[in-house]
C-alpha cells in the first residue's frame, strides 16, 4: 500500500464489514508504520459508535419535540383530508349495495350527532361553555342543517351548516339565547348582519341570508364558509418559520398584499359610510384560495352621514336601530391588543375612519413582529387585574418600534406602521388608501432592489458555473490529448531512435529539424540522426490543430521528464497580437532545465487527472493553465506531461458574453491582484477596481466562511471558484451597471 | 383499565389524535436523522397523511407506533433519494483530492488521539457528530446516515438511492473522511 489514500478507502470498507483478510493485514501493516491512518481509523469507528449510540439516546433523553404551532397545523390539516376522504366515500354512496349506503349515510348522520352542539330544544337554561350534549340534528329556518359548531362569542355561535336550498355549506351565525335577552345586544347582532349584508365587495364576507329562526326565535344569518385559517393563523406561521429560518421573503410579500386588500376592503367600507372598528388579524379569514375576507362587523358604526345608512332608511330599514351607537356607550369597543387609544378612552365620538387606520396598522403591526401593538400592556402581570390601567396605557404609551422585536424589519416599512399608530390622530395617515399606498410604494422599492440584487446573484452565480466548465473541459481536451496514440509513437522513437529517416531529409529543408545545436542542452545524437522529427512534427500538427479549434486556447505543450530535468519537446502557441497565427516555438525557445513547481504537481497527480491552476504569463497574462501527465503504455511509467493554457481574459470575456445581465464583472486572483474587467461607460473600470479593492479584506473573509459576499448596499455580489490545489483561485465580483 | 400495549393497537376514530401521541416521536427521530427541522417536519407531515389515507388497510397486528414509524423510515429514505436528484452547481471543490497532498497523504498537521472514554464524552461526540452532518452534502450525508442510523447494507442503500457499488464507496469513503476532519477539528476547539 502506498498512500493514506488506499488506507482510507480500506479504513472505510472495513468500517461496513466488507474487508477480506488479505485487506485486513495489509491495512494493520500500513497503519503500524503510519500513525496519521491509524489515528483516522479510530476517529471513523468514534463516529460510527457516536452515530449508533446517539440516535437512540436521543430518542430517550426527549430532545426538542414538535412545536405546538406545527402540531396544531397538522392535526388541522388531517381532520380536513379525513373530512375529505370520508366524504368521498358518502358521495358514493347512491351507486353503493344498499347496506353499504346505509352505512355511509349513518356515518354522516352520526358526524351531525357528534359535531352539533346546538340548542336543539331552544332552552334557555343552557349557558355558554356547557360541554357537549348529544343533540339531535336540527334545521334553521327551515332551510340550514347546522352540522358542527365553529366558533362561539358573547353575542353569537357560528355553525358550519348545510344550505338544503342550495347544496352548499355555509356559515351560520345564531344569537345566543341568552344574549337575545338582552335588546341591547339584539340590536348590536341586527346591525351586524344589517351591515355585514350590505357590504359588497371581494373582500367582505357575504352574506346570504337572515332571519329569524320561527323554531327558535333566534336572530341568524348565514354567509359564506371560509374555512378556519386566519391571517393570526398566517402571522403565527411565518414569524415560526422566520424564527427558524426558513421564511423567504416572498412569505412576507404574500402577507404584506393580504394586508393591502384588507387596506381595500376598509376603504370601501368608509367609502360607504361605515366603520369597522374591531380590526385585528384574528377578524381577518383566508379562504382556500389565499383570498382575505374580512369578517365580523359587530362593532361596526355606521356614519350619519354615510352613504349605507341613507341607502338602508330608503329601503325601511330601523335606521334608529342602525345608527343608535349609545348602545355601546360605557362599553369599550374593540380588543385591548389592537384597540385605538380614542377607543381605550371610551371617547366614542372621536372614532372615526382614522381609528380603523390604527387598526390596520395594527395589523401590519403584527405581520412585521408577529405580536399586538400593545402585547406587553395586556401581559404585563400588574395590568392583568386592572383593566383601567391597561386602557389608560393604551391612551398614553405608542407601541415599541417593530425592529425593537424583530430586527429584520425594513426602517421604511417600520416608519409607515409606526405612523398608522401615532397616539394622535392627526398624525396617521388620512385613510386606509393612504396607508395601502405607502405599504405598496416600499413593495415596489423592494421589489425594484431585489430584482437587481437578484441579477447581479444570477450573473455571479452563472459565470462561476461556465468557468467551471471551462475548467472541466480544458482538463478534458488536455487528457484528450495525452491519450493520442501520435504521442506514444513519440516516445517510442524517442526511446529507440527510429530509423525512419525525415521526409524532408533529402531536400535538406531543415527548419523545422531539431538540431542538436539548437537546443540548451544536447539531445541525445541517435535522435537528431534517426530521424525522430518526423513524430513530433506529427504531435506538432494536432497540437496546432487543437488550438486552432478551441479559441480560448493559447498554447500547448509536451514535457518530457528525465532523471532530473525536463525538457520541452513541442510548444505550439498563438501569436499574442496576432491570434489567428498558430506556430511551434523554435527548438531555441524551449524549455529545458529543473522542474517546477508546476511540474511536479501535474507529476503527483493520478494518472489521467487533469491538475488546474490559475497562473501568469509572460505572454498571456493570466491563463487557466491544465497539465495531464503522459503515462508510456509499455511500462506505464509517467514519461512526461502536456500543459495546455487557455487565456482568461479570452474565457471571461466570451462567457461574460453569454451572461444576458447588465452587469460589471470583475475577476481577481485569490489575493486581490485584478484579472479581467469588462467595464462599462457609466462606470469606469478604475472606480469599482478601486472601490473593490478597498473592500479586498472584508470581501476575502466572507468568502473564505461562505460562498457569497454580498454589499449591504446589494451593489456588489462576489463568489469564488478555488481549485483543488486550494492555492490559486479566481474570485468573480459582479455589480449592478448605473 | 387497558394496558398500553392494548390501547396502543386500538385503532383511532380521529387522526389527529395520533399526532398528540407520536409526533414528537417521530419527529425526534427524523431530526437525527435529517438534521433538519423543516424537513423532519415535511417528513413526519407526509407520514401522517399516508396514514390517515392508508389506515384501512392497517391491519392492527403490530402498535400503531411502530406502524407510523415504518412509514417514516420509508418517507426519509424517499427525501434522501429526492434531494440527489436536484442538480448541483459544478465544483471543483468537491474532489476527494482536496483532502490529500501531492504524495496521496492527508493533509494538515497532527491528529489528536481520539479517547471517548466515558459516557458524557460519547454524548458530547455525538453532538458534534450531528454538527458535522449538517454540514455534509445531501448527496454524502445520504449514504452515512442510511448505513450508520438505519444500519441498511450496501446494496440496499444503492438500490434506495439508485446508485452504483462504485459510486455508493465513492461517497461513503468520502462521507467518513469529511466527518472525521470536521469532529476532529471540532473536538479541538
Amino acid at each position: 500500500m502506498n498512500s493514506d489514500r488506499e488506507a482510507i478507502e480500506l479504513i472505510s470498507r472495513s468500517l461496513s464489514g466488507e474487508l477480506s483478510a488479505e485487506e485486513r493485514t495489509r491495512l494493520r501493516s500500513y497503519q503500524s508504520e503510519h500513525e496519521g491512518a491509524r489515528i483516522l481509523h479510530q476517529w471513523m469507528a468514534a463516529i460510527e459508535h457516536a452515530a449508533e449510540v446517539g440516535a437512540e439516546q436521543t430518542m430517550e433523553d426527549n430532545a426538542a419535540g414538535m412545536s405546538q404551532l406545527s402540531k396544531e397545523r397538522l392535526k388541522r390539516l388531517l381532520r380536513e383530508r379525513e373530512e375529505a376522504r370520508r366524504s368521498a366515500s358518502t358521495s358514493t354512496a347512491s351507486s353503493m349495495p344498499a347496506n353499504a349506503a346505509a352505512e355511509a349515510l349513518g356515518r354522516v348522520a352520526e358526524l351531525e350527532t357528534t359535531y352539533y352542539t346546538g340548542y336543539a330544544t331552544g332552552a334557555t337554561e343552557k349557558a355558554e361553555g356547557d360541554g357537549e350534549q348529544p343533540h339531535e340534528s336540527r334545521r334553521c329556518d327551515g332551510r340550514f342543517t347546522l352540522l358542527q359548531e365553529i366558533g362561539r362569542g358573547g353575542l353569537g355561535t357560528v355553525y358550519l351548516a348545510r344550505d338544503e336550498v342550495l347544496g352548499r355549506k355555509v356559515a351560520l351565525k345564531e344569537m345566543n339565547p341568552a344574549a337575545a335577552k338582552s335588546p341591547r345586544l339584539w340590536r348590536r347582532f341586527y346591525r351586524e348582519a344589517q351591515i355585514t349584508g350590505h357590504l359588497e365587495h371581494p373582500h367582505v364576507v357575504p352574506v346570504y341570508a337572515s332571519g329569524t329562526d320561527p323554531q327558535t326565535g333566534l336572530p341568524f344569518y348565514a354567509m359564506r364558509f371560509l374555512g378556519k385559517q386566519t391571517l393570526a393563523d398566517a402571522i403565527r406561521e411565518y414569524h415560526a418559520r422566520r424564527e427558524a429560518g426558513v421564511a423567504s421573503k416572498l412569505d412576507l410579500h404574500r402577507l404584506l398584499n393580504g394586508f393591502l386588500d384588507v387596506c381595500e376592503a376598509i376603504a370601501y367600507a368608509h367609502q360607504r359610510g361605515v366603520l369597522h372598528r374591531d380590526l385585528k388579524p384574528e377578524n381577518v379569514a383566508l379562504d382556500r384560495f389565499g383570498q382575505v375576507v374580512v369578517l365580523d362587523w359587530g362593532l361596526a358604526k355606521l356614519e350619519a352621514d354615510g352613504e349605507l345608512l341613507a341607502r338602508l332608511a330608503l329601503s325601511g330599514e330601523d335606521i334608529e336601530v342602525l345608527a343608535d351607537d349609545r348602545t355601546l356607550q360605557g362599553d369599550y369597543l374593540g380588543t385591548p391588543l389592537y384597540m385605538a387609544p380614542e377607543q381605550a378612552a371610551g371617547d366614542l365620538d372621536a372614532v372615526d375612519v382614522r381609528t380603523d387606520v390604527y387598526g390596520l396598522g395594527a395589523i401590519l403591526y403584527t405581520v412585521l413582529t408577529g405580536r399586538a401593538p400593545h402585547h406587553q400592556t395586556v401581559t404585563a402581570d400588574q395590568m392583568r387585574s386592572d383593566v383601567r390601567q391597561v386602557m389608560q396605557s393604551i391612551v398614553s404609551t405608542p407601541p415599541p418600534p417593530p425592529r425593537q422585536i424583530n430586527a429584520q424589519v425594513s426602517r421604511d416599512l417600520e416608519a409607515i406602521c409606526l405612523r398608522a399608530l401615532s397616539v394622535e390622530k392627526a398624525a396617521r395617515q388620512r385613510s386606509a388608501v393612504e396607508l395601502a399606498a405607502e405599504v405598496e410604494a416600499w413593495i415596489a422599492g423592494r421589489k425594484e432592489r431585489a430584482s437587481n440584487y437578484e441579477a447581479v446573484r444570477m450573473a455571479g452565480h452563472d459565470l462561476k458555473s461556465r468557468l467551471c466548465v471551462q475548467s472541466r473541459q480544458l482538463g478534458a481536451t488536455t487528457r484528450f490529448l495525452t491519450e493520442l496514440p501520435p504521442v506514444q509513437e513519440l516516445l517510442v522513437a524517442f526511446d529507440r531512435g527510429d530509423p525512419t529517416p525525415s521526409e524532408d531529409a533529402s531536400a535538406g529543408n531543415n527548419q523545422q529539424r531539431l538540431r542538436a545545436q539548437d537546443v540548451a542542452s544536447p539531445l541525445p545524437m541517435h535522435l537528431i540522426e534517426n530521424g525522430w522529427e518526423q513524430h513530433r512534427q506529427r504531435v506538432a500538427a494536432i497540437l496546432m490543430a487543437a488550438i486552432r479549434n478551441r479559441p480560448s486556447l493559447a498554447s500547448v505543450r509536451f514535457v518530457l521528464c528525465e532523471k532530473e530535468h525536463v525538457r520541452e519537446l513541442i510548444h505550439v502557441r498563438r501569436g499574442k497580437l496576432d491570434h489567428g497565427n498558430i506556430r511551434p516555438l523554435p527548438p531555441s525557445q524551449l524549455y529545458y532545465g529543473v522542474p517546477g513547481t508546476f511540474h511536479q504537481d501535474v507529476l503527483a497527480q493520478f494518472p489521467g487527472e487533469p491538475y488546474l491552476q490559475l497562473a501568469d504569463s509572460p505572454v498571456f497574462a493570466a491563463v487557466l493553465q491544465c497539465g495531464v501527465a503522459v503515462v508510456d503504455e509499455r511500462n506505464e511509467e509517467v514519461r512526461g506531461m502536456i500543459i495546455a493554457e487557455a487565456e482568461l481574459r479570452s474565457i471571461a470575456g466570451a462567457e461574460t458574453e453569454r451572461l444576458q445581465y447588465n452587469a460589471t464583472i470583475h475577476l481577481f486572483d485569490l489575493d486581490g491582484h485584478l484579472l479581467y474587467s469588462t467595464g462599462s461607460r457609466e462606470v469606469p473600470d478604475e472606480q469599482m477596481a478601486s472601490m473593490i479593492e478597498q473592500r479586498w479584506e472584508d470581501i476575502s473573509s466572507q468568502l473564505e466562511e461562505s460562498s457569497e459576499f454580498l454589499d449591504p448596499a446589494e451593489r456588489i455580489y462576489a463568489t469564488r471558484l478555488v481549485f483543488p490545489n486550494q492555492n490559486s483561485g479566481i474570485t468573480i465580483v459582479v455589480s449592478n451597471q448605473r | 383499565m387497558t394496558s398500553p400495549s392494548q390501547q396502543d393497537r386500538v385503532a383511532t376514530q380521529d387522526p389527529a389524535e395520533w399526532v398528540d401521541a407520536y409526533a414528537d416521536r417521530l419527529y425526534r427521530y427524523a431530526m437525527v436523522r435529517l438534521g433538519d427541522p423543516h424537513a423532519a417536519e415535511e417528513v413526519v407531515q407526509e407520514t401522517f397523511l399516508a396514514a390517515v389515507e392508508s389506515q384501512d388497510q392497517f391491519r392492527g397486528d403490530g402498535p400503531v407506533a411502530g406502524w407510523l414509524m415504518t412509514i417514516l423510515r420509508r418517507k426519509i429514505i424517499d427525501w434522501f433519494r429526492q434531494r440527489q436528484r436536484q442538480p448541483r452547481q459544478a465544483d471543483a471543490s468537491q474532489d476527494f483530492d482536496q483532502w490529500l497532498d501531492a504524495a496521496g497523504q492527508l493533509r494538515g498537521g497532527k491528529w489528536t488521539q481520539v479517547d471517548p472514554a466515558g459516557k458524557i464524552e460519547l454524548r458530547e461526540l455525538w453532538q458534534i457528530v450531528q454538527q458535522c452532518l449538517q454540514r455534509l452534502p445531501a448527496t454524502l450525508a445520504s449514504v452515512f446516515v442510511l448505513h450508520a442510523l438505519e444500519h441498511m447494507d450496501s446494496q440496499q442503500i444503492c438500490k434506495e438511492l439508485e446508485i452504483s457499488p462504485s459510486n455508493y464507496w465513492v461517497r461513503m469513503h468520502r462521507a467518513r473522511l469529511q466527518l472525521a476532519q470536521c469532529v476532529a477539528e471540532k473536538w479541538e476547539e
